[in-house]
């Protein structure tokens, strides 16, 4: 009976057995065939026109990364391009690094200036992997996203280095005329940022502003009034509130804390920098280093407690300074280190510390005059702290790639995107200002960094042809009087001859003498209205 | 006859006696009498108002301000007295009671710097001391509940070095010896050579010695390790006390 259920041939069971071999070999199909269709990948190889003034038209190759024109260019073909010009540079690519000599003289390897003959590249090549990668840019050292690829049939590497990155090095005047690249050798680089807006350069970005912290003024802006969120770059105001308890005597930089459970238990999160066991002591110091340098949220969280006795009363500090300060309703604070929470409600919502451009700049502009021994702190690329045995680095990269940059904060987080409040140290006919780039929202690192770049560079320029004035169209620009910012620390006496000028300038603004009112045209009331 | 030729003898023995007399007297007077004028006490003022200014200016730190800050010309000066014995010793020192007066002057000339400094700020920061309807001491003493003075003295700069650091700048004691125009004072084994000349009421050294001055005195020229050094700049008057 067993034997024969198995071996029956009725013609109910072929038909099932059959229905099922179908089935099974359909599912199987359609999980298979897919693989075998072709895979468009969007980080394709072309060939770029490029026509350099008084040498003739050159073929660059390049790597569209995402999207059209989202463009590396081959730094081997650039640098045949402008051999010869005033724009030349020598290269040694090893898989390791570049070095990059400006005005150097480069000698072909061989392939410069040929053409990619496959469009598209091998997804699973190791090859075409877009990787921060060191530079010594005539001498100094510099970090740059790049792809690095390896010809074959030259043994040799050629660094792929986006384009804007590149334009920047080289200083020159470069433009597109239909899809040829013009470079014109002979003359400077001329940042327009209003030409940058109109062609959409930021907007991959939530927020830009570009100002001289010094002096407050304004060179230029974009979406100044949006309020968005901040990320770590709320560490800025932490360090504030932070040192105005240093200030008023209540801790010392040299004071030592124990961290608590809170920042043990922040310390083993998704969002931990390093482990810390509650108990450990630290200095003050020691805790504001690792905020500001690799942005240490449980350092943070450490820092808030020593100074509040909680985060809560320490982020009421934080919204009490921002309005003290006068920043608008866009500014909020929910946190010390700029993580985001979730509200106690019963339907949650994840809120997050947030600020407008505009206010950032006079958070700025009133830290570097309060408290300007932060850039020594933001300026720092590394730092050992011997109460964790470990050294800490600066997450800012354009320590590295802007010169004269003394800081100041990174910030990412899913919803902020990647935020970065930089500065530098610009010397002019007037001295030296500090010159600030604010830029919220950045969709991805790499376009955080261009933006910033571009514009720190427009900046430098802009001071040392005399700052605001200087600009043609700066119409709406405001101007932030640093004297503005002063608030005087209640019960402090001043300990030099600025902070005195600071509080007596304060004092005379909030009691000038009130006008009488004009009593001539008041009309005179009739009967009945 | 023999009456007017014993006249005139004795007249030419009397004018003989005269000259010699004077020619003696002269002679004495050169080789062997001293003049003594300069025996006595005498003293001399320093002007410190460089100190006060370079001090305030330094505490000011602003370049750009500062450069336009003015003070006004209250002296500030420090009395330093000089005592000349006939024994052949000498004592220089600071006189305490100038001290203190100098400190006051002192504080008066930075105050006067400190209000025009606080005038400049006001004016790079658009308010017009004119319509304020108060001075800059008034917004002082409203903002710090003290007044400006007290808080310079509190937080401004040391306006003077100490009366102890003077008193080592400026107090020497010791001998002295003088030959002709030139006086060497010796004192801790160091030793200065000085020309000098009184007039009226001033003893004024002009010059340091020539060397050959200094090897016909008693104590010899050395190198520089043993030369006292003066703190003034040649000439420099001293007046009668």
């Amino acid at each position: 009976m067993f034997r024969s259920r198995f071996i029956s041939f009725s013609k109910k069971s072929i038909s099932v057995k059959l229905l099922t071999v179908i089935t099974c070999f359909s599912v199987f199909l359609c999980c298979v065939l897919p693989s075998f269709a072709d895979d468009y990948d969007y980080e394709y190889l072309r060939n770029l026109s490029v026509n350099v003034e008084g040498s003739g038209l050159f073929n660059v190759k390049y790597i569209d990364m995402y999207y059209d024109h989202d463009s590396y260019v081959s730094l081997r073909d650039m640098a045949v391009a402008l051999s010869g010009t005033d724009a030349k540079f020598d290269l040694l690519i090893e898989k390791d690094g570049i070095r990059f000599t400006k005005g150097g003289s480069y000698t072909p390897v061989g392939g410069e200036g040929s053409f990619f003959s496959v469009l598209t590249r091998d997804p699973s090549s190791e090859e075409y992997v877009r990787k921060r990668n060191y530079f010594n840019l005539d001498g100094s050292v510099k970090h740059y996203y790049t792809f690095l690829y390896k010809d074959e049939e030259t043994g040799y590497y050629d660094c792929y280095m986006y384009l804007s990155d590149l334009i920047l090095i080289l200083g020159k005047d470069v433009s597109y005329s239909g899809s040829t690249l013009n470079i014109d050798p002979s003359a400077p680089l001329s940042i327009d940022p209003d030409h940058l807006e109109d062609s959409g350069f930021f907007l991959a970005t939530n927020a830009v502003l570009l100002g001289d912290a010094t002096n407050g003024e304004i060179y230029y802006s974009y979406n100044p009034d949006i309020s968005v969120p901040m990320a770590s770059t709320t560490k800025l105001m932490s360090y504030i509130v932070a040192m105005d308890a240093v200030s008023s005597g209540s801790i010392t930089l040299s004071s030592v804390t124990e961290t608590s459970e809170n920042v043990q238990k922040l310390s083993h999160s998704i969002d931990r920098g390093f482990y810390i066991k509650s108990g450990s002591k630290v200095t003050i110091e020691e805790l504001i280093y690792a905020m500001l340098l690799p942005s240490n949220n449980e350092c943070t969280l450490a820092l808030a407690e020593a100074v509040a006795g909680s985060e809560e009363a320490f982020v009421k500090r934080m919204n009490d300074k921002a309005a003290a300060i006068g920043l608008s309703e866009g500014t909020e604070f929910f946190t010390c280190n700029g993580l985001p929470v979730y509200t106690e409600e019963a339907f949650r919502g994840k809120i997050q510390n947030h600020i407008t451009a505009n206010d950032m700049f006079k958070l700025v502009c009133y830290l570097i005059s309060t408290y300007p021994q932060i850039t020594d702190i933001t300026s720092t690329t590394a730092k050992y702290l011997p109460s964790f045995d470990r050294t800490v680095y600066n997450t800012n990269s354009m320590l590295y790639n802007v010169p004269g940059c003394i800081g100041l904060k990174t910030g990412t987080t899913n919803k902020a995107g990647c935020c970065l409040v930089s500065a530098i140290a610009s010397t002019g006919d007037n001295g030296t200002h500090t010159i600030c780039c604010i830029e919220l929202g950045a969709e991805d690192i790499v376009t955080r960094n261009n933006v910033t770049q571009t514009m720190l560079s427009y900046g430098d320029s802009v001071f040392k042809n005399g700052g605001a004035s200087s600009i043609q169209t700066s119409e709406g620009a405001e101007t932030i009087d640093p004297e503005d910012l002063y608030i005087p620390v209640t019960g402090s006496v001043p300990e030099n001859a600025d902070e005195l000028a600071r509080l007596i300038v304060w004092t005379a603004k909030n009691h000038m003498p009130i006008p009488e009112p004009d009593l001539v045209n008041i009309p005179e009331e009739e009967p009945g209205d | 006859m023999k009456k007017k030729n014993r006249f005139l003898t004795f007249m030419v023995i009397f004018l003989l006696l005269v000259i010699l007399t004077g020619g003696g007297l002269l002679a004495y007077k050169y080789y062997f009498a001293s003049d003594t004028s300069y025996l006595g006490s005498w003293s001399r003022e320093i002007d410190m108002r460089g100190y006060v200014i370079e001090d305030m200016n330094a505490w000011f730190a602003d370049p750009t301000t500062a450069a336009n800050v003015e003070f006004d010309d209250t002296k500030v000066t420090i009395k330093v007295t000089l005592a000349l014995t006939s024994e052949g010793k000498f004592t220089e020192k600071i006189d305490e009671s100038s001290f203190e007066e100098a400190k006051a002057s002192a504080s008066a000339l930075a105050l006067s710097g400190l209000i025009s400094f606080l005038d400049k700020r006001l004016e790079n920061a658009g308010i017009d001391k004119d319509s304020a309807d108060k001075s800059i001491e008034e917004l002082i003493e409203e903002a710090l509940g003290m007044s400006a003075s007290d808080y310079l003295a509190e937080k401004g700069p040391a306006l003077l070095p100490t009366l102890d650091a003077l008193k080592d700048m400026y107090n020497i004691s010791g001998t002295y010896e003088v030959k002709g125009n030139a006086m060497r004072r010796i004192s801790g084994g160091k030793s200065v050579c000085e020309t000098f000349f009184v007039k009226d009421d001033y003893l004024i050294f002009t010059s340091p010695c020539e060397d050959n001055f200094g090897a016909t005195l008693s104590a010899p020229i050395d190198n520089s390790d043993t030369v006292l050094k003066m703190l003034y700049d040649y000439p420099v008057a001293y007046n009668k006390q």
